[in-house]
Formats: C-alpha cells, sequence, structure tokens
C-alpha cells in the first residue's frame, strides 16, 4: 500500500513538471513570430493594440511563475515520498521527517506568496482586458502552510520523545 | 554510569539464569542485558517491582550509587 502510494506520487512529481513544462513551452511559443501574429490578429478583434500587448505580457508572467511553482511542488513531493520512505522501513517518527515536513511548510508558503503575485499579475489583467480574470486568495493554503509548520514541532517532540524511550528497561 | 545495576550479583545469589529471570519478569533477555552491562538509560517502575518480586530483593540492592564513575 505504502508502495503504491510512493508511486502515485512519483508519478504526480512527474506529472506537475510536465504540465510546467507545457504552460512554459505555450508561453516561449507566444514569442515565436508565426504564433505571436497569429495570437494578435485573434486578439484585436476584441481588443486595442495597447491590450493585446498587455495582456500577452501579463499571460507570459503568469506561466513564468509556474517555475518556481513547480519547484516548490517538487520539492514538497520529494519530501512526503521520504516520509512514506521511512513508514516503509518501519521508523517514521524521526527528526529527519520533522524537518521534511518543515520543508512542506516552507514550500507550501512559497506557493501563497506566488500566488499573490499572480493574483496582483490576475486584477491587473481584469483591468487591461475589462474582463475578471478570476483570482481569489486562498485561505486554505496559507492554514495548510501554518499546519505543516505545527505539525513538523510536534513531530520533532515526539521524535525526542521517542528517543528518550530508547534504552528504557 | 554513577548508578551501578548490581543483577550479576543478585541472580548469582538466588543461582536464577538471565533468560529465567527474563521470562518471570516478562521482559526481553535483550533489554535485561541493557539492564545488566548499565548500557540503559532509564528504568521503569514497573521493571524495578518486577526484579524485586522475583529477586526478593529491594530497589537498593539491584541499584547502587558510586561517587565519581560519571562519563
Amino acid at each position: 500500500m505504502l508502495q503504491r502510494i510512493v508511486t502515485l506520487l512519483k508519478v504526480l512529481n512527474w506529472l506537475n513538471w510536465v504540465v510546467a513544462f507545457l504552460f512554459v513551452s505555450c508561453s516561449v511559443a507566444t514569442l515565436i513570430p508565426p504564433f505571436e501574429n497569429g495570437l494578435t490578429a485573434l486578439m484585436q478583434k476584441k481588443l486595442s493594440a495597447d491590450q493585446t500587448t498587455e495582456i500577452l505580457q501579463i499571460g507570459r508572467m503568469i506561466d513564468l511563475l509556474l517555475i518556481p511553482t513547480a519547484y516548490a511542488v517538487h520539492r514538497i513531493f520529494l519530501a512526503i515520498i521520504a516520509i512514506v520512505k521511512t513508514a516503509i522501513a518501519g521508523d517514521p517518527f524521526i527528526t529527519d521527517n520533522a524537518h521534511r515536513l518543515r520543508i512542506v511548510g516552507w514550500a507550501l508558503l512559497a506557493i501563497q506568496i506566488i500566488d499573490l503575485f499572480s493574483g496582483l499579475l490576475m486584477m491587473r489583467l481584469s483591468e487591461v482586458s475589462g474582463e475578471y480574470a478570476g483570482w481569489s486568495p486562498a485561505v486554505t493554503g496559507w492554514l495548510a502552510a501554518l499546519l505543516m509548520f505545527v505539525l513538523a514541532r510536534i513531530f520533532e517532540h515526539g521524535a525526542r520523545m521517542r528517543d528518550d524511550l530508547e534504552g528504557t528497561v | 554510569m554513577p548508578v551501578k545495576v548490581n543483577l550479576d550479583e543478585l541472580l548469582y545469589q538466588r543461582r536464577m539464569t538471565l533468560t529465567e529471570l527474563a521470562e518471570r519478569v516478562d521482559i526481553t533477555i535483550a533489554n535485561l542485558s541493557i539492564l545488566k552491562t548499565g548500557k540503559a538509560k532509564a528504568v521503569r517502575f514497573s521493571t524495578l517491582e518486577a526484579i524485586c518480586r522475583e529477586l526478593e530483593c529491594q530497589p537498593g540492592d539491584l541499584l547502587q550509587y558510586q561517587e565519581g564513575e560519571s562519563e
């Protein structure tokens, strides 16, 4: 069961990079003249030239944010895989796992900060395009990051308590 | 350790083996060996109680503080 979870997490981590690569590739494609011209022509049916340029720039910036996001998600998956592997080995309550949970917390926090930047870009996109681009602050993400830091502390404390018990007859 | 465990002497006096004591107090031989060799970091009251019951001794007979032997 745990081995299957590791496999699933590895697949998800791989998908994370595939999706990030696809989005960034699309973004890069909009810089290639034939694609850029086609896209610009399509957008200029509804929008002005200035609006089109700015919207494309904002879109590219949002896509660029996917690189640090994918890296943060990658770190989360690596940490969880390592934690599950310690469970497979039969000893998950160790200080290393507390450290890994803290990494997950920092990665979640980084994702939330990136989300704030993407929110700012979305707001600008809404202003420029005149259409609501759809962004709202993700409260659960902040709570998840906080929860990870709390869990890391508890794990650390638990591991220390267990170390104390070792050697008790 | 400044606290010496006199389990060896007590076992010898009672003509009892470590295996026999382990069976009587329901503690693994490995754990009793840790206690006997002074490698234990702590002793549970339940362990102390069981050993004292089976060896008919007092905790003071089992544990002895020796000054100036701290590691």
